[in-house]
Parts: structure tokens; sequence; C-alpha cells
């Protein structure tokens, strides 16, 4: 079966709603595996749902020009995130304790002793030093592995704002993990 | 990649597969609000479509009351659906833009009895069609559909069920048809509406639980696009275009007959006007070949007539040979009008921008 682009799959969607399924049976697992990490699994269950239900209703507005609709699925998902802010702090907090909790002699990188899907202690540690935007641009260059002119896409930002926003974030990041970059 | 981003891509946490239940639940709510800008598509179909414009052709049912003006309008029946059959629902839509061009289209849903029959189909003639529109998979002869979740059944069995008070009905809508904020989602429920029949005793509490509702507003004595004089619940949805359009304001009416609680159709004002009505009801046994995304286990389907002679499909109703109606009242089909075919016409619609954050306000009183 031909393969087409988001893009012509959300104009045709226009004309044929159904079509809009397959944008979701292509992302959705993405968009929930983001979701996750940042949420957990739960609360990623609603955003995904929250972020195709609200995808669909704008798809009229969606930038055809543009093939690849990922970078407009993580922005409304990054919308839909913030809305769980709260939660997310919460489960960093709960996940940094863990490294204040463990004397030294614990290595968090020690698979045995970190379960897969929690972040490890340090990382949530120096994630709760950031602002929200400084945090939301981090997880889409690291874990949804945008370019920077797509996480500006998504943040609807220019992308000189996500390269001064970035320059801020590793400067905290440096000082929030010395052990890890000493050198800088 | 800057050694900070990397050190935070090469420690991400795993994250477990996408659960398939979740996955269901999602994929059949867009489905199901697919279904809707069905009944929109004029308005949200962003394309120069050719449109032939099909002449309205009245089937009555013996039976048929005069309207007001002394025109004959449709009496709608009451049906006794048995187990493997189907609710056959037919409409006439007209949509008429800000510049007063006009299309038409006619929609047929096929609403399955049984819950194992999957969540019906609806197939629209006339012009809501893009002429690019590559054909759907057909969805029939299949034997097996994916699981039913209870938020898309719309099965007669199941809404034989639903409560017969207007607040348990209520709170089934608030379930059901939850919006994004808003706590019914009235395209929702009209979605709903125009490709469901169900029993008397649900009609009437369905009526009286959607006057319940907040910004509400009722309208006795108005007339719906069939002539019939009906019982309009009203609801004003405003909302912020995400495309730059403004503040969107549109006025929806759903029309109940005040006497059987039978949904005859809506009317719809804001960016053009949007009209439906319910023109006839009849139970078969199995649907017409008709292409539709949804997913339907049924017999072999009835041979249509071809896309490219749609009108002509509207002209001649089909009493298959398996209708069939309860009671001994058979209704005599019955064609009133004659055919008058009209000019083609390109007509450029007006997308409606979707907003985001629409919420109900009442309808003021003029």
């Amino acid at each position: 079966m031909l393969t087409l682009d988001d893009a012509t799959l959300i104009g045709r969607s226009l004309g044929e709603p159904e079509m809009f399924a397959q944008l979701f049976d292509r992302h959705a697992d993405e968009i929930f595996r983001y979701a996750a990490r940042r949420l957990g699994p739960e609360l990623a269950e609603d955003v995904v749902g929250e972020v195709f239900l609200t995808a669909f209703r704008r798809r009229s507005g969606y930038d055809t020009t543009r093939p690849d609709a990922r970078p407009w699925l993580y922005g409304i998902a990054t919308k839909k995130i913030a809305a769980h802010r709260r939660a997310e702090m919460r489960r960093a907090r709960a996940m940094a304790r863990l490294a204040a909790e463990r004397p030294d002699g614990f290595d968090e990188r020690s698979a045995e002793r970190v379960t897969a899907e929690q972040l490890q202690p340090r990382l949530a540690r120096a994630l709760t030093r950031l602002n929200a935007g400084e945090r939301d641009l981090l997880l889409l260059l690291a874990w949804a592995d945008l370019t920077y002119e797509d996480a500006a896409l998504a943040l609807g930002v220019p992308v000189g704002t996500v390269r001064s926003r970035l320059h801020r974030l590793r400067a905290k990041v440096r000082r929030a993990l010395p052990e890890e970059f000493h050198h800088g | 990649m800057d050694e900070e981003i990397r050190f935070f891509a090469d420690n991400r946490p795993g994250a477990p597969p996408y659960p398939d239940e979740a996955r269901a639940r999602v994929r059949q709510r867009l489905e199901s609000r697919g279904r809707r800008p069905r009944f929109l598509q004029p308005a949200l179909a962003a394309f120069a479509l050719t449109i032939a414009l099909v002449a309205g052709v009245t089937v009555l049912l013996s039976g048929g009351r005069d309207g007001d003006d002394g025109v004959a309008v449709t009496a709608l029946p009451e049906l006794d659906p048995r187990p493997g059959q189907f609710v056959l629902i037919e409409a006439r839509h007209s949509y008429t833009d800000e510049q007063g061009r006009a299309t038409v289209y006619h929609t047929r849903a096929w609403q399955p009895v049984e819950p194992s029959h999957g969540t019906g189909v609806v197939e629209s003639t006339g012009a809501d069609r893009p002429a690019w529109t590559p054909p759907q998979e057909v969805a029939f002869g299949r034997t097996e559909c994916p699981p039913i979740l209870e938020i898309a059944r719309v099965d007669y069995q199941y809404l034989a069920g639903l409560p017969v008070d207007a607040a348990g009905m209520r709170e089934w809508l608030e379930r059901r048809m939850a919006g994004n904020g808003a706590e019914v989602d009235f395209w929702e429920l009209e979605s709903f509406l125009q490709v469901t029949y169900l029993p008397q005793a649900q009609r009437r509490a369905l009526v009286e639980a959607i006057r319940t509702l907040p910004g509400v507003r009722v309208t006795e004595n108005v007339t719906d696009a069939d002539g019939r004089t009906g019982l309009a619940l009203g609801f004003v949805t405003e909302g912020v275009g995400v495309s730059g359009g403004g503040t969107i304001r549109v006025t929806e009416q759903l029309i109940f007959d005040p006497a059987t609680a039978a949904f005859l159709g809506v009317r719809n004002e804001g960016q053009g006007t949007r009209a439906s009505a319910r023109v006839a009801l009849s139970l078969v046994d199995a649907p017409a070949a008709v292409r539709d995304g949804g997913c339907l286990v049924a017999p072999p389907p009835i041979p249509v007539t071809a896309p490219t002679e749609m009108g002509n499909m509207w002209m001649t109703p089909q009493p298959s040979p398996s209708t069939t109606v309860p009671d001994e009242e058979q209704p005599e089909l019955e064609i009133r009008s004659t055919l008058t075919p009209e000019p083609v016409e390109s007509v450029l619609p007006t997308p409606i921008p979707e907003s985001d954050t629409v919420t109900f306000t009442p309808v003021p009183t003029p």
C-alpha cells in the first residue's frame, strides 16, 4: 500500500476523517513513550488520547508544507504534559530522593539497582533544577530526538530562542551534575 | 549533540509499551469523531468541489402526516428490531454557505442490532466527498471485528438497555459525550443521534436529559428541513478558531418530534446554515455495499449503483427483499416527487476553524 507522508494524511483527513486514525497508528507509540518517560505510564495513557483528539480538532490548521507531523504532535504533547506539571515534578523529586537516601557507594548506573523505567536519581535531581521551558526543550532534544529546528517548531518559538534557552539549560545541567561535567 | 543533551539521551528511562486497551479506546474515539464531520463536510472540506446537486426525493411512508402548510411530510415509524437485523436510517442534509451557495447530500446509516455486528456504517452520497478521495477499504464480509468498547457502541441492543429516566440518561450522556472541558459535547451528541435509532422510552428520557443540560434552550414549534413541526433543543457554541478565524459562534438545534421524541434532524446557524432531516427508518437484513472505514460483520453486501451514478441511487429507493417492518402496518414506499436535475456548481466551502477552547453558553433570547 502506498505510504503517504503525514501532511498528505492530515490534508486528506479533512475530507476523510477516518484517515486521521492512520496518523494515530503511526505516531501513538512514540508519543506514549515520551509521555511515559516524563509522567509515568498511567498519566501517559491520558496524554496520548488528549494529544490525538486535540490534533484531530486542529488538523485544519496544520501547515501541510511540513511532511513530518512529529514536531506538531510533540508540541501538543508538551502542552498536555504541562497540565500535569505538578505530577511530573512529584515524580522527579521522588526519584531524586532515591539518590539522597543512598549513601556513597551507591552506583546509580548499575542496572540491577535502578529499574529500567526509572529516571536515574541524579538526572531527576538535575531536571528539578530546570524551569518548565528548559525541561521541555531538553527532553524534546534528548528523549524525542528532535532537531533544534523541530524543537523550535514544537515549542512555537524561533530557533534563536531555542539556542539561547539551550545555552542556559546546559549551564544549569553542568552545575547540577558536576561529577559528569567537571571539565566544563 | 551537546554533551549535556547526549547524557540525558543516553540515560533515558525505559518506557513500557502502549497498552492495547488504551490504544483501542483512543482509536475508537477518533473514529467516532471521524464520523461527525461527515455531517459537517461541506463546511469543513477546504477544497474546490464539483458538486452535482441531486434533487431531493421524498420517500413517504403511508400514514405520512400533513404539515401546517398542507404539504405532506414524513412520519417516522416505530421499529421493532430483531437480532441479526440492521436499522437503516436515511437522512437528507443541506449546507448553505455564507455566500448563499447550497449543497445537498444524503446519508444512509446502518445501525446493527447486535453488538457482534460491529459499529455500524454510514454512507454519504452527494456533495461531501472530494473527487480525489481514494476508495476506502470495504468493511463488509468480515467474520469478526475488534471488540467494541462501550464508548463506541451504537447497536440497538445496547441502546435499548439505556436508562429510561432523565437523571440516568443524563449520567450516561455525561459519560459518553464528555467533551473537552464541556460537560457534554453537543457535536458528538448530534453525531450519535444521526446514526442511531432508540426505543421510544429511551428517546423520551434522552430529550428530558438534554433539556436539563446547562445552556440548553428549548424552542417549541420549530419547523425542520422536512417541514415537520418539532421541539428544538439548542446550544450556542463559542470558541476561538486556531487558524485565525476569530470568534466562532454557532447555534445548533436538535429537533425532536414532541409527541414521540423521535429525532427529526438539526438546524445549525453560524458560518452558513446547515440542516438535516431524517426521512426514512426501516429494518433490513443486510446493509448495501458502501465504503466506510468502520468494521461490520454482515452478510455479503447488496450491490448498489456505481458512485458515478449515485444520483440514481436516491431516485430508486431500495425496498430490498429483506426489508422487514414490524406489525401489520407494512408501510408502502411511495415516490412523491419526480427528479428535477439541477445544475452542477463549483463550491469552495469555508472551513470552520476548530477550537481548542469551546465553551457552551446559553442561547440569548432574540
